[in-house]
């Protein structure tokens, strides 16, 4: 029944989205994956020509046999977790049917840390800790596909269709995954600070016991998982798995450092600066990926979430950052040896001063770059208190509608 | 497009691996050359003589060990027996706390067996 002519329209009432920047704000954070990637029309069109194929009659053994490793394709184009997880499953199960769990093993390098030093807990250094990152890094492939797609999906799916906010379910599935991950490696960095003479950012003795060749089991275990769980980010990054964005430069040199400084602190046996800098990345990163979440859950916690969100980023990127960074310029050169010693390879001289410094004071530079925009948020949460609905003016949104049916 | 993409990541990994390789190779070069680095051969001459005293200056890094091969190499670059019959003889100074190694000709045998004991002819 049409409305009768010359009759006033009410004014549509919309909700308004005072903190609507949250979710729109990229702090080189975001995990993404290949699950959340936009389907491409040629992976759609395969897909289909593989459905059809296996739907059609096969009588000789080798059409079956082709129409297995059809099947198995496109099972590994809707799952993308299955094939590292089969990687990884072969790999412990030859290594744990064998018996053998020595480092005479050729399968301990992947699975387990190598360079035990007989008769104590410290491990040392070598080219095997590449197997075993690599192996991490499938594992990692597994890992963030199969708790998104299988454990977080229905979880998100559950709470997102009852604001009808389908269209955030991939941010809402990488923030999750980032809660998952950072919940684990926050504390247990933490508990590892706790149990060594760094605990609490201690900063003199970073330097004190330089060179640390060794390091504890733990200790090795943690350094050598996070630079797994960031190169993967970064084979992710180099795939393009999604369509470039504005803040991708930002992405890109947000990881190029923390992986220079990973490998550079490893391998000149800076580790002790190494966890404090993890510590604080990856606490912050949690409780970001919270406030993001009930950004897109649009709950009133959000706003109390977001304030959290800030001090634990003030203090932990900012405050504790620049404390390692004066004590760069302090304690770097009297604490401990300060001199180049190749034979003992002493490397904590004036060479490597200005290095870590320049390489920190980036990363330093990339957080207040984002602590600006984290101001700009505030700014517009305080002040500004719009009544528009801001959804449909970011280009970052995932509005597309087949990735809607997708998701539900 | 996404074998272009697979094909990316896979130079990306070859080029990382170099550099890990070249830093690790960087490591073990200079760990096993570090008296070039850390140790300067001074030489004196004696003017009546074919004597020439070297010694090893560098700091902390420049230990023993690093100035015991720095004069050896050096002497052993400066000296070639197929033109010249030469001695050579190394020692510790335990006064001046560094090692001394001294290359001459042969005809200077003598004055080299009175500053150190093991003569080595060439």
């Amino acid at each position: 029944m049409s409305s009768p002519p010359n009759a006033q329209v009410p004014p549509v009432k919309t909700r308004s989205r005072r903190s609507s920047s949250i979710g729109r704000i990229d702090l080189g954070a975001r995990v993404r994956s290949l699950s959340t990637s936009k389907e491409s029309d040629e992976g759609k069109q395969a897909s289909q020509a593989r459905v059809a194929q296996l739907a059609s009659a096969s009588s000789s053994d080798k059409e079956i046999l082709r129409k297995i490793v059809t099947a198995y394709v496109e099972l590994n184009y809707r799952h993308t977790w299955l094939t590292p997880l089969i990687i990884v499953l072969v790999v412990y199960a030859a290594y744990f049917s064998s018996g053998n769990y020595t480092e005479s093993n050729i399968l301990h390098q992947f699975v387990a840390i190598s360079y035990r030093v007989p008769g104590t807990n410290e491990y040392g250094k070598g080219y095997k800790d590449l197997f075993f990152v690599t192996f991490y890094i499938i594992f990692f492939f597994f890992f963030r596909e199969f708790v998104m797609q299988i454990i977080l999906k229905p979880i998100a799916h559950y709470f997102l269709s009852k604001n009808g906010n389908l269209s955030k379910m991939n941010r809402f599935l990488e923030q999750s995954y980032a809660i998952v991950y950072y919940s684990f490696s926050g504390p247990f960095g933490f508990y590892i600070m706790y149990h060594s003479d760094l605990w609490y950012f201690n900063t003199t003795n970073m330097y004190l016991t330089y060179p640390n060749f060794t390091n504890d089991y733990l200790y090795k275990i943690f350094y050598l998982v996070q630079a797994a769980f960031w190169a993967q980010q970064a084979c992710i990054l180099v795939l393009q798995v999604e369509k470039p964005r504005k803040d991708f430069m930002e992405l890109v040199f947000h990881h190029i450092v923390t992986i220079l400084l990973i490998w550079a602190s490893y391998v000149f046996h800076f580790t002790k600066m190494g966890l404090a800098i993890y510590i604080t990345m990856d606490v912050s990163d949690f409780f970001l990926a919270i406030s993001k979440n009930f950004n897109y859950l649009d709950w009133d916690i959000q706003v109390p979430s977001f304030v959290v969100f800030m001090v634990s980023w003030i203090y932990l990127r900012h405050y504790i950052n620049l404390k390692i960074l004066w004590s760069l310029l302090t304690e770097f050169k009297t604490v401990g040896n300060y001199t180049l010693n190749f034979a003992t390879q002493q490397y904590k001289c004036w060479i490597s001063q200005p290095i870590i410094v320049a390489l920190l004071g980036f990363l330093q530079i990339l957080n207040l770059y984002w602590l600006a925009l984290i101001f700009k948020v505030l700014f517009r949460l305080l002040f500004q208190n719009k009544m528009e609905d801001h959804r449909s003016d970011s280009e970052d949104d995932d509005d597309d509608s087949e990735q809607d049916k997708k998701n539900q | 497009m996404a074998q272009n993409k697979f094909i990316t990541l896979i130079e990306t990994i070859l080029a990382m691996l170099a550099l890990i390789a070249g830093v690790e190779y960087f490591k073990y070069a200079t760990m096993t050359n570090y008296e070039w680095f850390h140790c300067t051969v001074q030489r004196s001459l004696d003017p009546s003589s074919s004597i020439v005293e070297y010694t090893s200056v560098g700091g902390e890094s420049c230990d023993k060990r690093g100035q015991f091969k720095s004069i050896v190499k050096a002497a052993s670059r400066e000296f070639d027996p197929n033109y010249d019959d030469v001695v050579f003889c190394i020692k510790e100074d335990l006064k001046n706390e560094r090692i001394v190694g001294y290359g001459a000709n042969v005809k200077d045998a003598e004055l080299v067996k009175s500053s150190c004991d093991n003569v080595i002819y060439w």
